[in-house]
């Protein structure tokens, strides 16, 4: 395990284009993750006026609201990985180095196990550096009644939500990258499904199917982390992470990876 | 109990194309065996196959006589077609990643690059290398491990004359070690000063098999020069096949086993003293063209 992460190491940390979008990933999601209680009160001092309420009073960065909160917002950055696997896999295809790494002794499985644990570490970085924003930015702005234990270890969960989101899609951009080859392309089509396949789909169905796109490749994704701003116009929102959006994103994952797996398997790399 | 490789029945096909066709092939361990073929006979995609890029359609191959693992490929060190290395990395750390992936220690790195001269420019990334460096670092790539057999494609494309003979020295270097290697080529020349058995394939399918010194073996040619007339005495010569003449030179083609030495005290017994007399190796190259006419005409 080691030794096939350490490989994948040495391929991506000497590869410039992988170390300027992962570090644009992580400085962009910091930036926009970490300043929104200042952007609060830039609404304030503008004069922003919710009815007559004061925008520093949306309780965005308090225990426990920040969790869901926050993941839900910082979600969005995972676009970028997804561009740096989609090219981290396509450049062994244009540049036939995953042929040589078979020729040299890796098995297929090896190869997708070594990406697949750059994904996971990515992952997990991105998890790790959420969290200590998150724990931050919480203990400045929070009410001093909800700087307790009890407040700040509840809706932890969505921690492991946001982690599953991202190790999800990441590896779904890999297998896109698998089966296209081409990085251009690859991205494209990643952008295309992304933006209107799922949804084009979803307003030509009737209403009733609607609960389908809990199921699909992104609409599972959404639902792991539910929108959380509607509670503060007095909406009832799902502020927990629900077994079944945990079980559907571990069901994709082994999915993506046997696909994955077979696409390679079955593949001549002449 | 000695073979490196054995091939069983391999067939490859891409549609309705046979890329590969029954082809059954036997390595003994120590031999520089040599895969000719013209471009398109299949040598790489047999190659392919024995290294786990490309599926078979059918048949098997053995490794030191095992069903294939990857474990096996890390005891062969193996460069297909042209050079395969990260263009961003540089020549040592591509080695690395070989090294990790052939579980061998990093200090073999250097060594490698040392024996293909290559250790002063390990730093530089592979794509400011020229097409002679890189391909001398896929040849330190498949020294890396040690390796019990080298697979060699076209190891001296795209090189100068000075490039192809420090490869080809290389090669019989690394033969000598006592290591076997696969070598694919459609230089002639090359595999005939290098091999010690060679295999003709032609459109997938396997032509011939033999060793490389019995392609000299059977009719011998001989090149003579005297200051005398030899013609006479060579017409009543039962020894002798055919006589060429070409300005002062007589090519003699003599029947089966008589050699320069019968000629020359034949020669010596009728008073004819010889000033030149050379028997003329038969080259491979002549030989597979016939191999592969005669495999055109079957």
């Amino acid at each position: 395990m080691l030794r096939l992460l350490k490989i994948e190491l040495t391929k991506n940390l000497n590869y410039k284009t992988f170390l300027v979008l992962t570090i644009l990933y992580f400085v962009l999601m910091g930036v926009f993750t970490a300043s929104g209680g200042e952007f609060l009160k830039f609404l304030k001092q503008a004069g922003a006026d919710f009815d007559g309420f004061d925008p520093t009073r949306i309780p965005l960065y308090h225990f426990p609201d920040i969790w869901q909160n926050v993941t839900w917002l910082a979600q969005w950055f995972k676009f970028i990985l997804a561009i740096v696997i989609i090219i981290s896999i396509t450049n062994e295809f244009s540049y036939k180095t995953v042929k040589q790494n078979i020729i040299d002794g890796f098995s297929r499985k090896d190869f997708l196990i070594s990406k697949t644990l750059t994904i996971g570490m990515l992952s997990a970085a991105a998890t790790v550096y959420l969290f200590l924003i998150i724990l931050i930015t919480g203990l400045i702005y929070s009410d001093p009644d909800t700087k307790n234990l009890s407040s700040i270890l509840d809706g932890m969960e969505f921690m492991l939500a946001f982690f599953l989101n991202l190790f999800v899609y990441l590896l779904w951009a890999l297998l896109i990258g698998t089966l296209i080859k081409r990085s251009g392309l690859a991205i494209g089509l990643l952008f295309l499904y992304n933006v209107f396949i799922e949804n084009i789909i979803r307003l030509n169905l009737y209403e009733d199917y609607d609960f389908l796109f809990d199921y699909t490749p992104m609409g599972s994704l959404f639902e792991i982390i539910p929108i959380p701003y509607f509670r503060y116009v007095f909406q009832e929102i799902q502020d927990y992470v629900s077994f079944y959006s945990v079980a559907i994103l571990v069901i994709y994952a082994v999915l993506y990876f046997y696909l994955n797996y077979s696409l390679l398997r079955k593949r001549d790399l002449s | 109990m000695n073979n490196v490789l054995t091939i069983r029945n391999l067939c490859k096909n891409y549609g309705r194309i046979q890329a590969v066709n029954d082809l059954s092939l036997e390595i003994e361990k120590g031999s520089i065996f040599g895969i000719l073929g013209p471009n398109g006979s299949g040598k790489t995609t047999t190659l392919g196959l024995i290294l786990d890029v490309i599926n078979r359609t059918r048949g098997d191959y053995l490794w030191f006589e095992e069903e294939p693992t990857k474990e096996q490929r890390k005891r062969v060190g193996a460069i297909l077609e042209t050079p395969v290395f990260y263009p961003y990395l540089s020549g040592v750390k591509n080695l690395q990643i070989v090294a990790d992936i052939k579980e061998v220690p990093y200090d073999r790195i250097d060594p490698v690059l040392q024996k293909v001269g290559l250790l002063d420019r390990k730093g530089d990334k592979f794509k400011t290398y020229s097409l002679g460096m890189k391909q001398r670092l896929a040849i330190a790539s498949a020294l890396l491990c040690d390796p019990e057999v080298m697979i060699l494609d076209e190891p001296t494309n795209g090189l100068d004359p000075q490039g192809i003979a420090e490869i080809r020295d290389l090669i019989i270097q690394i033969g000598n070690e006592g290591k076997t290697i696969i070598l694919a080529s459609h230089l002639l020349d090359e595999v005939q000063k290098v091999c010690s058995h060679f295999a003709v394939l032609s459109s997938g399918k396997m032509v011939y098999q033999g060793l490389v010194e019995d392609v000299a073996k059977g009719k011998n040619t001989v090149e003579l020069q005297s200051s005398d007339d030899p013609m006479p005495v060579l017409e009543l010569c039962e020894m002798i096949e055919k006589v060429d003449k070409s300005v002062n030179t007589y090519t003699l083609t003599l029947k089966d086993d008589y050699s320069a030495t019968d000629i020359n005290k034949y020669l010596f017994e009728n008073g004819i003293i010889a000033s030149h007399l050379v028997t003329k190796k038969k080259s491979l190259e002549k030989q597979f063209l016939e191999i592969l006419q005669e495999s055109d005409h079957a």
